[in-house]
């Protein structure tokens, strides 16, 4: 494959001393600008596979190569996440304390020193996510549909080539996955960003260029 | 949306344990203020009532842990008086007795000759009359909390002694006196021909090494007695040194607890917010800034604790200063360094004591602190 965004080599995941086998032996590479659904039953390794892809977690046999570079560290792989990957997560995981802009805010500590530039970024994201009228309402008196636009709005913040989405409509009804998935869809579109979302919804996985199915921590398929 | 924000909302989100927790460290701070305070104030009250005589140099017996326990022969004075140097002596005894109204106070006599009774500012009667064994004077706070004016009567161990003058003077200590002659106070305490001080006036005060020299003839000639100059009284006195001592080592105490109440509420913090740690961590927040996070919070309630208990201490040595049992032996002294020092230690603490639960939180795996409900 040419113009390789990521790549698994050999990788294995394993828990409690290796009595849990997570993943097991997984070689594969992602191209820049490619839309993968990873799919599979539960506990079949699929958001261990994101964890990794995203730097979350670390394998215990193997290497991860982002972008052409190989042993990244813990600091480099936050870095990585600030500036160039994106994370949307099933259950959203936004900040119940913070506002929908402060929650898009939060990515750019870091990497916008002026508060009023990052208020004005997170803003314009929301936006983008048609939630601009909901910037001050915190995540708790929204819906399920708009708290995963606040996600991808804070996913999408650092304008990341990167963006891991774990199960990201688990947890709404069909019409607002439809939604959801239409934006992430657009976002891969007109940014040209590589899109990689666990899903076990076929509807969903169809939509992408390239399906990978996990089984028992193993690929059983990629097509 | 501010980086302090984050800290911020973590501490309001348990406001009640987030309250509780700046009380504890106020408590902490406010007795390190009010005993340090008291310590300072009492030291001063007594360098200010020495220096209210003008004495160069304090008599007093080596090796004397209670001052008001010791006692030197009074004819010593003409002894000192011959030494080259010395120009005024006054033989002090002094004693502290508790009224019937159950008012600890200070007394203090002099003999009729002593230059001590010129230095006493008198803002209404007169000197006693020396030839009568029942004349006292009284210190301005000490005649205001007995109730006593010129002309009335005081108890002192049994006996009735008339009011002959109220003298006001900047110490506190010599304000809240009765001032007896010398003799009177000997037959009444039972401590024939002996003081408990003597006070020195000097020829040159103002010369370090004339003092220094001055002290070593009196110490060659005097050797069961110690000369000390006014300002380093207080430092050099058992007694003071010990609850000098006893004021650290509690406030020490209670500003280790307010350590041990700050790790503790921010290890519950941390515990509790293990997913938003995980979320920082998920969307890029290096480590550096996890763990800032973390030392903010406890920075933040140090400093919010350290001002309460500024209040609270400034307000509780008042408090104590205007209690009638204690007029007369405090002033209170408590300096704006003193506050900013105590301050700025708490502050210091406050980010010790987030360091733990900061290396704790970014030890968190950010997969597990995702799935955590």
């Amino acid at each position: 494959m040419k113009n390789v965004i990521a790549e698994l080599k050999h990788v294995s995941r394993e828990y409690d001393d290796g009595r849990i086998v997570a993943l097991q032996d997984i070689t594969m590479q992602i191209g820049r600008g490619e839309w993968l659904s990873i799919t599979g039953p539960s506990g079949s390794g699929k958001s261990t596979l994101l964890h990794l892809l995203g730097g979350l977690d670390r394998p215990t046999k193997g290497s991860i190569v982002f972008d052409g570079r190989d042993k990244i560290s813990a600091r480099q792989w936050a870095r990585l996440r600030a500036r160039r990957i994106g994370f949307v997560f099933q259950s959203f995981n936004l900040i119940p304390s913070l506002t929908a802009l402060e929650n898009v805010e939060v990515p750019l500590f870091g990497v916008m020193r002026r508060s009023a530039k990052r208020r004005q970024k997170a803003m314009d994201l929301l936006e983008r996510v048609g939630l601009a009228d909901r910037s001050r309402h915190r995540p708790g008196t929204l819906s399920g549909g708009e708290r995963q636009r606040i996600a991808i709005a804070r996913a999408l913040v650092n304008s990341p080539d990167f963006i891991l989405a774990d199960e990201p409509t688990g947890n709404l009804d069909t019409r607002t996955s439809r939604e959801i998935m239409d934006l992430l869809e657009s976002i891969h579109t007109s940014e040209r960003t590589t899109l990689v979302v666990v899903t076990h919804e076929i509807e969903i996985a169809s939509r992408a260029t390239r399906t990978i199915r996990c089984v028992d921590g193993m690929i059983a398929g990629d097509i | 949306m501010r980086f302090i924000s984050i800290p911020v909302l973590s501490l309001g989100r348990r406001p009640m344990r987030t309250v509780l927790t700046v009380i504890g460290i106020a408590v902490a701070v406010g007795s390190f203020i009010a005993l340090v305070g008291m310590s300072r104030a009492l030291e001063k009250a007594w360098v200010n009532s020495l220096d209210d005589r003008g004495t160069h140099l304090l008599v007093t017996r080596k090796g004397v842990v209670e001052l008001l326990t010791a006692s030197i022969k009074e004819d010593i004075g003409e002894q000192l008086q011959d030494i080259r140097g010395v120009r005024a002596v006054a033989g002090e005894l002094v004693d502290l007795v508790t009224l019937k109204s159950g008012q600890a106070v200070l007394i203090t006599g002099w003999s009729p000759e002593s230059y001590l009774w010129q230095t006493l500012n008198i803002v209404r009667g007169n000197l006693p009359d020396f030839n009568s064994s029942e004349e006292v004077m009284l210190g301005q706070a000490c005649s205001e909390s007995l109730g006593k004016e010129v002309g009335d009567t005081v108890l002192v161990r049994d006996k009735e002694f008339i009011v002959s003058g109220v003298f006001r003077e900047s110490g506190v200590m010599t304000n809240g006196t009765i001032v007896f002659p010398l003799n009177v106070m000997q037959d009444m305490i039972e401590k024939p021909e002996t003081v408990t001080v003597f006070n020195l006036l000097i020829d040159h005060p103002d010369q370090p090494l004339k003092v220094e020299a001055l002290r070593n003839d009196l110490g060659e000639a005097f050797e069961d007695l110690l000369f000390t100059e006014t300002d380093q009284i207080a430092e050099s006195n058992h007694m003071m040194q010990l609850f000098r001592a006893m004021a650290w080592g509690t406030s020490t105490i209670a500003l280790v607890i307010a350590l041990v109440v700050i790790v503790n509420t921010l290890l519950m913090t941390v515990s509790e917010q293990k997913r938003q740690i995980g979320i920082l961590s998920a969307v890029g927040w290096s480590s550096e800034r996890i763990l800032a996070v973390v030392i903010t919070e406890g920075f933040l309630l140090a400093l919010f604790g350290s001002i309460a208990g500024s209040v609270l201490g400034i307000y509780g040595l008042h408090y104590l200063a205007s209690m009638p049992q204690m007029q007369g032996f405090l002033q209170p002294e408590i300096t704006l360094r003193m506050v900013l020092e105590v301050c700025g230690a708490t502050c210091v603490l406050g980010i010790l004591g987030g360091l733990y639960p900061a290396l704790r939180a970014i030890r968190i795996n950010t997969v597990d602190a995702l799935r955590y409900e």
